[in-house]
């Protein structure tokens, strides 16, 4: 278990190298000077340029400022932004916790309303929570999430005023309290992806030789859904949930600039507004870790649930 | 035709089979697909004569009339600059429509032909088209996207051209596996037996087979481009002010939603509706094309 | 639902079968209607003995075995008849009592012991968690108890096996998992559904010695499921041919083999392979099997029978006693019965 864990980080290392590679590579094909953008149309002296540039590490060819680049980003050295006139770095690490919290909030509604949802649904099949449980689902994964989280700011904030509509809160009650909108509006999604998917594969597993075998054998059915269909059926549905974490990261970053929340997402939808280079960097870098290590991290899950995976 | 179709298999699939095929009918899901065509109609008109829909013009401005309710005048009411809601939600329907055809055909035109030939060839030339492919997929699709769009230029064309682009993995992916399988049928090695060329048995044999799965994989992807697009869009990336888009409207009204909650969630209900008709006629499709998908 | 047969159609005081299915039907509901499986099945197990169900696929056989396990699925289908085990009523019993008929006094084996093992768990897992349901065993006797049983069915260090996954093992032991499983309840009757097929030729005679000798040793009854007359000849001692859901034939297994009363039965043993007679092609029953949703009025095996009359397409042969403990189900077992009537099946080239 612990071999396959180190095979699989090693092989995420290629993946990282042309991941950085892209990220870097493609801002600096951005039409026009980037020192330009720092300046906002102030005139200066070419000296004074020469350092700006010498700053920002725009200095010498593509291939040494990218390995510059990378020799400080693995420090956690993302340079300064051109906008805020602070380390990205520093920047990141304010913003990173109510992303990653947001994140966390998300996963774990997904994974304790969409597979219960999903179980239940294919217990019941064609009964009236089946048909209720997969239009919601249907709507789940059709509604945009900024607008389910407009629909949950009107619904929730307006009209009931049980919940904050904005912002991020203060203290760690009510910062709960405003994580609550975003991470249901970031879940809604996810819990009908996840309750869908456990539907069919719950579908799919009951009708295996197996079930009918523990079937067969005389156990009770609490024990032939939960121990023998659901741990099957939890494999493709971590699939995808797997395949849903890139959505998850993107999804923050929509959320949280509709719903005011200071997280590592709403600092790039600024940064793209401010054409903040190195934020933008950082952050589409650091997400995209994140992504991986997310996907890496399920793909260790499946060799916990599928003995069949840890020996090949 | 029960037992003609399922004698080819061991016996506990053919009883398994033989106890789905007397499952319950997929009928409801196919109602559900039809409805999905019905609602397309007037997404279509939209996309295609918006001027037929309405009088309004959705650009114009009229400060005078900024915020107003549902009137018979303006029946979803007036957005800050006093522009036309509904005109708005119509016209908006062709960027971000048409934007996520284009985005279809792209990734379809580069994706088929690179899964065909890494599925049917293998060897070295799999290895070239889907490593990069492969590592296109290490990233979370949109925010490539955004990356992308920030570096060339906001605006649809962007917009569309990089979904385009990170669409392909996806697809070729699909062309790749179904190919594959239908290349290790045996009629391919009897066909090459026989002294077919690669170029006929592709053509004859092996396209047919693709098809449906592609049909089926760009319907899906549609809903998706839409969603991705009007994702931009929200971001500010995609059709650029004044023009009207779902995106960029639902982004706007954000601002004075406590106001006038109406334009935002017009908009949103739009790209919903698009999304949900896109995904239905999706699903019928593949419960359609797909008799393994029936009385599922 | 289901009409629990009355007693009074039992008849003459025999001694008590352990098994008795009187008239079994089972119907499902389809898009189409509803399609007949199983057809008024009579069939009776003493303990003790070994009986071959035989048949095609679509026969009905894989159908009436779930039947009898109350495997059916309730919603899509609906069981008539009655179904005693050592005179209990099973049609109908429910649920929570039939848990405790299947695994404890009737068990079940599977064509393809791969899939009908649960590949996420050990191989002694799935057989101790029989024991624990069924008898409450500790874990730790538990353990101990499915190491003697792997050790009983021939398996080769049971510790071992017992911590191994199934794809880590072969299908013959494979097999021998699955049936040191069913017989952790210690059941009266075992039914095997093709539990030989999906193994390798070699492999398919150990395993059809190691049931044998199981069923001698625990005077357990077998119910064997198959298509296959060789292994009939092999194991059973009495045998029923089922077509389209009722029964063509029964007889003991020489007599069903040496002289069949019914032209299905005469085509299906003309097609067994046999050592002595190096013929280079089996004859073969022309056409296939009919589709349950539409049965011909008359005699289901009609069509494809090469001796048919013209009241065999419209009327339907009842099951008729030819003589000590045989039955069969065709207009012309008279002249079969007196040698009148041979069969030719034909060689196909």
């Amino acid at each position: 278990m612990a071999g396959y864990a180190v095979r699989r980080l090693l092989a995420a290392i290629p993946t990282l190298i042309f991941v950085s590679f892209v990220t870097f590579g493609l801002v600096r094909l951005a039409p026009g000077d980037p020192v330009l953008i720092v300046l906002g149309g102030k005139r200066i002296s070419p000296e004074l340029m020469e350092q700006l540039r010498e700053k920002f590490g725009l200095v010498g060819d593509p291939i040494s400022q990218y390995l510059a680049w990378v020799g400080r980003a693995v420090q956690f050295d993302f340079g300064e932004s051109f906008k805020l006139r602070q380390e990205v770095g520093d920047l990141i690490v304010a913003r990173l916790p109510t992303t990653v919290e947001l994140i966390a909030m998300s996963v774990l509604l997904a994974i304790l309303l969409g597979i219960p949802l999903g179980v239940l649904q294919a217990r019941r099949r064609e009964s009236a929570v089946d048909y209720a449980g997969s239009f919601v689902a249907f709507i789940g994964v059709s509604s945009p999430v900024y607008f389910t989280a407009i629909i949950g700011i009107l619904v929730f904030a307006v009209w009931l005023g049980v919940l904050p509509a904005f912002g991020s809160g203060d203290g760690p009650v009510d910062q709960l309290r405003h994580l609550i909108l975003p991470a249901v509006a970031l879940a809604l999604g996810m819990i009908a992806l996840t309750s869908r998917m456990t539907r069919s594969a719950m579908l799919e597993v009951l009708t295996s030789d197996f079930i009918e075998a523990a079937r067969a054998k005389g156990l009770p059915e609490r024990t032939i859904l939960v121990k023998h269909a659901l741990r099957n059926a939890l494999i493709p549905v971590l699939t995808v949930i797997s395949l849903q974490v890139g959505f998850l990261v993107v999804g923050t970053v929509l959320v949280e600039s509709t719903m005011g929340l200071g997280g590592l997402g709403s600092l790039i939808t600024d940064a793209i507004q401010n054409r903040d280079y190195p934020v933008i960097q950082a952050s589409v870098l650091l997400l995209t870790v994140l992504f991986i290590l997310l996907n890496l991290f399920t793909d260790l899950l499946y060799a916990v649930i599928d003995p069949r995976i840890r020996y090949t | 035709m029960i037992v003609k179709l399922a004698s080819t298999l061991p016996a506990p699939a053919r009883y398994r089979l033989f106890l789905r095929r007397l499952a319950a009918a997929p009928l409801v899901r196919n109602r559900a697909a039809l409805l999905g065509l019905i609602v397309l109609i007037p997404l279509l008109l939209a996309t295609l004569v918006p001027w037929l829909l309405t009088n309004a013009d959705p650009i114009a401005q009229d400060l005078s009339n900024s915020l107003l309710g549902p009137s018979a005048a303006h029946p979803l009411g007036t957005d800050k600059p006093g522009r036309d809601v509904l005109a708005r939600v119509i016209y908006g329907a062709a960027p971000t429509l048409l934007g996520a055809l284009v985005v279809v055909v792209v990734s379809g035109v580069v994706g088929v032909p690179l899964g065909l030939i890494a599925g049917y060839y293998g060897g070295k030339r799999e290895a070239a088209i889907m490593r990069p492919l492969d590592a296109l997929l290490a990233f979370p699709a949109l925010l490539l996207a955004v990356l992308v769009v920030t570096t060339f230029g906001r605006g649809l064309e962007t917009v569309v051209l990089a979904l385009g682009i990170i669409y392909v993995p996806a697809m070729a992916r699909l062309v790749r596996s179904v190919t594959l399988v239908q290349r290790n049928q045996a009629y391919v090695d009897a066909g090459r037996a026989l002294g077919y060329s690669d170029r006929r048995i592709i053509f004859r044999h092996i396209l047919p087979n693709l098809v449906g799965p592609v049909v089926v994989q760009s319907t899906i992807d549609l809903a998706y481009a839409i969603l991705d697009i009007a994702a931009l869009s929200f971001l500010g990336l995609g059709q650029q002010p004044p023009d009207p888009d779902w995106g960029s409207m639902l982004a706007d009204g954000r601002s004075y939603l406590l106001q006038n909650p109406l334009p935002a969630v017009s908009a949103g209900l739009a790209i919903m509706i698009a999304v949900i008709c896109f995904n239905l006629v999706g699903d019928g499709l593949r419960v359609q094309l797909d008799p393994r998908e029936r009385g599922r | 639902m289901t009409t629990p047969s009355s007693s009074a159609q039992t008849g003459a005081p025999q001694p008590q079968a352990l098994l008795d299915v009187r008239g079994l039907s089972v119907r499902f509901r389809t898009v189409a209607g509803f399609v007949n499986a199983v057809n008024g099945l009579d069939l009776t197990i003493q303990a003790g003995e070994i009986v071959g169900l035989v048949g095609e696929s679509g026969s009905g056989k894989s159908v009436s075995s779930r039947a009898i396990m109350g495997l059916l699925p309730p919603r899509t289908s609906t069981i008539e008849g009655s179904i005693r085990l050592e005179g209990d009523e099973l049609v109908g019993l429910p649920e929570s009592r039939y848990r405790r008929i299947r695994g404890e006094r009737v068990a079940m084996i599977f064509q393809d012991p791969l899939t009908a093992l649960d590949p996420l768990y050990r191989a002694g897992e799935q057989v101790a968690e029989v024991l624990r349901f069924h008898f409450g065993l500790s874990r730790a006797d538990a353990r101990k108890r499915v190491i003697e049983l792997l050790d009983s069915v021939g398996l080769p260090e049971p510790a071992d096996v017992a911590e191994r996954y199934p794809h880590e093992l072969s299908g013959g032991m494979r097999q021998r998992v699955m049936i040191a499983m069913a017989l952790a309840g210690g059941p009266d009757l075992l039914i095997a559904d093709e539990p030989t097929t999906a193994l390798d030729v070699t492999v398919q005679a150990q395993i059809l010695e190691l049931m044998r000798s199981l069923v001698r040793e625990r005077r357990m009854a077998l119910l064997l499921i198959t298509h296959d007359l060789g292994v009939v000849r092999e194991l059973c001692e009495r045998a029923i041919v089922l077509y389209a859901g009722r029964v063509a034939e029964e007889a003991p297994v020489a007599q069903l083999l040496s002289a069949p009363f019914h032209p299905y039965t005469s085509g299906l043993g003309a097609s067994i392979p046999s050592i002595l007679e190096r013929r280079r092609r089996l004859p073969q029953i022309q056409g296939t099997p009919p589709d349950p949703a539409t049965l011909p009025p008359g005699c289901p095996f009609s069509p494809r029978c090469p001796v048919a009359l013209d009241r065999c397409a419209t009327e339907m042969p009842p099951l008729t006693e030819t003589g000590p403990g045989r039955r069969s189900a065709c207009h012309r077992s008279a002249e079969l019965i007196d040698g009148s009537l041979k069969i030719e099946w034909e060689v196909r080239t």
